[in-house]
């Protein structure tokens, strides 16, 4: 009779055990999915803003010599002051047939993304958007905002948006 | 009854380990911070944006132009609470209590009534109050942020009162002739109250001199004298040229050519100095009369030129508009005494014998140089100061001078309560940024931005 109340309550228990861990293991890794694309887009955002790229005139350079995509000014080096000829720069490639999937390769990313700039210039706002002419489901999407000054003139957001396919 | 035994250890550890597994194999939420630190980075970014377009400073003291001209813009924020409050400095109102006369009332409110430095305008609200009550001048706080006592009073019965007020951060100043008898701690006429407050004690000494009065340098910025002393010395002061003339009488200069021309008066050391506005359409300058002849003998002066009247010196800080003009006091100024009553009063010294509490003074009463005779004493009690002034308007105040309006406001701006009045939503990250400004008068003040979620 114990024989067999324990191994009722043993049976009871492994069944408990193996439902909670396959309830909670596809949660912790969709958690840490998303946690992976939040720190992804904040990243690239925080490269976009702060830092100049490589080689520091990247701007000037054929998109074969590009190593680094930054738009800050080398010249002020100063947090969230970008340099318009970067902008203008980063923009022109974004519209090339290649464009979106060159900008994912020189930041090394492997997940989907849109960059999207706003110039708040009066008396309207000036936009462009950086993505693939791919559409794709979104999954996990997640966005940065950054507000930024251009040239110390004007000021502007970069809405940097990520997902999983 | 063995069988039930069995059947209670195992119940027992059913529950037992059920318990444990529960502990262990959690499926609580996984909850982050995201929501906020976005909030944190959009606050950074904005303030440092602004600081970038060089807009920080007029954006502190303006948030309606911050919220129209910038933040409304900024799509990521559009739909939350913000709110920007400023600490450390004067804000663009000062809350004044006055236990004083009407005239006094006007007086100040005329001292106040075109203030303006660093490319921005203060102003005073003035209220009448009687001690006990300190009226709070419509400040939405408990108290205004400086009562002024402009008249003697035993201030005995309202030391709690007083030291309350103090206690909260804010400010006071006494402009009153004191009979040493008062504070010399001799018997039943002592008011404790002066010496509580203000940190009094009379001194026995000889008949007062004649000097002038001048300041007393602040040995470093943690002195309380400091911020009094930098006020009156950097805060351009404002002269109106009222009267409209054909052409700027001169004695001795060549006749300047202008399209238009106004005279004014400056007053100081208990003489008028007229001046006049040469406007033209590239640049203006200003004409002084230094020696009371009523024509010109100094000239041109523009705009951030130094000129001396008399053994005083001066900046042309603004040529403000075709009637104004903006002077900033230099150093070593000197006051035409007016600590001197009778040898009855004002013999007052700091109750600690620190001569670092004494702004100004008319020399020193002994050979060492310790002991000065004072005209304004400072005190700091909790989180306030305050000051005790020799009554500069005795003789009235229709006699009192420009420099006399200048050290008011400077005692005012000095010792006015730097706090913000602004209380913030509580939902919301607060960003702070230190923001400094040193166009006429170096402020330091931290800005901070709240951005939150409404829901």
């Amino acid at each position: 009779m114990d024989f067999y109340v324990a191994l009722v309550i043993f049976i009871g228990f492994l069944a408990y055990i193996t439902f909670q861990l396959f309830q909670t293991v596809p949660e912790s890794s969709a958690n840490v999915k998303e946690e992976t694309i939040r720190i992804e887009a904040y990243q690239i955002s925080e490269l976009l803003v702060n830092n100049a790229g490589y080689p520091l005139n990247w701007e000037a350079q054929p998109l074969s010599g590009i190593k680094g995509i930054g738009l800050s000014d080398p010249a002020k080096n100063m947090a969230n002051y970008l340099l318009k000829a970067k902008l203008d720069r980063l923009n022109a490639i974004c519209q090339t047939p290649t464009g979106y999937e060159d900008i994912k390769r020189i930041l090394e990313m492997n997940n989907e993304m849109t960059i999207t700039f706003i110039e708040h210039t009066l008396p309207t706002d000036t936009t462009w958007i950086c993505k693939s002419s791919v559409p794709t489901n979104k999954k996990v999407a997640f966005n940065v905002s950054r507000t930024v000054s251009i040239g110390g003139n004007s000021f502007g957001e970069i809405i940097v948006e990520m997902w999983k396919i | 009854m063995k069988g039930q035994i069995s059947l209670i250890e195992a119940v027992l550890s059913a529950a037992a380990l059920f318990i444990a597994f529960n502990m262990i194999i959690t499926t609580a939420e996984y909850q982050t911070k995201w929501k906020e630190s976005i909030n944190l980075v959009e606050g950074r970014d904005i303030l440092i944006t602004v600081d970038r377009l060089g807009r920080l400073h007029d954006y502190s003291f303006s948030s309606a132009s911050f919220s129209s001209e910038f933040l409304n813009r900024i799509d990521a924020i559009k739909d939350a609470v913000r709110k920007i409050e400023i600490q450390g400095t004067v804000g663009n109102t000062i809350y004044v209590a006055c236990d004083c006369t009407a005239e006094q009332i006007s007086y100040l409110q005329g001292v106040f009534n075109d203030v303006k430095f660093n490319t921005r305008s203060v102003s005073a609200s003035v209220c009448s109050t009687t001690l006990p009550t300190i009226n709070t001048c419509g400040s939405g706080t408990a108290y205004p942020d400086i009562l002024i006592i402009w008249r003697y009073d035993s201030l005995t019965p309202h030391v709690s009162v007083l030291t309350n007020f103090l206690n909260d951060g804010n400010g006071l100043i006494e402009i009153t002739d004191i009979q040493n008898s008062k504070v010399d701690g001799q018997g039943a006429d002592d008011d404790e109250g002066q010496k509580t407050i203000f940190g009094l004690k009379s001194i026995s000494e000889g008949n007062f001199p004649s000097n002038p009065d001048e300041f007393l340098q602040p040995l470093n910025s943690s002195q309380v004298t400091y911020q009094s002393y930098k006020w009156f010395y950097h805060s351009p002061y404002s002269l109106t040229a009222p009267t409209i003339v054909v052409s700027v009488p001169v004695d001795t200069l060549p006749p300047p050519v202008c399209l238009t021309v106004r005279e004014g008066d400056f007053r100081f050391q208990d003489a008028d100095h007229k001046f006049w506005i040469c406007n033209n359409i590239v640049s203006s300058s200003v004409f002084f009369d230094t020696d009371n002849t009523d024509k010109a003998d100094l000239g041109p002066i523009s705009k951030g030129q130094r000129f001396s009247i008399v053994d005083s010196d001066f900046k042309l800080s603004y040529i403000d508009a075709t009637d104004k003009i903006r002077v900033s006091f230099k150093p070593e100024y000197l006051f035409n005494d007016f600590i001197v009553k009778n040898n009855g009063h004002n013999k007052l010294a700091p109750s600690n014998d620190d001569k670092n509490k004494v702004l100004l003074s008319m020399g020193y009463w002994d050979a060492n140089r310790k002991k000065p005779i004072a005209g304004i004493i400072l005190n700091t009690i909790g989180l306030g100061k305050t000051a005790w002034m020799a009554d500069f308007s005795r003789d009235g105040l229709s006699n009192t001078n420009d420099d006399h309006k200048q050290l008011l406001a400077s005692m005012v701006l000095s010792l006015a309560d730097k706090r913000s009045r602004e209380t913030f939503q509580p939902v919301g990250q607060i960003t702070s940024y230190i923001n400094v400004n040193s166009t006429d008068i170096l402020e330091i003040y931290k800005v901070e931005l709240s951005i939150g979620s409404p829901f």
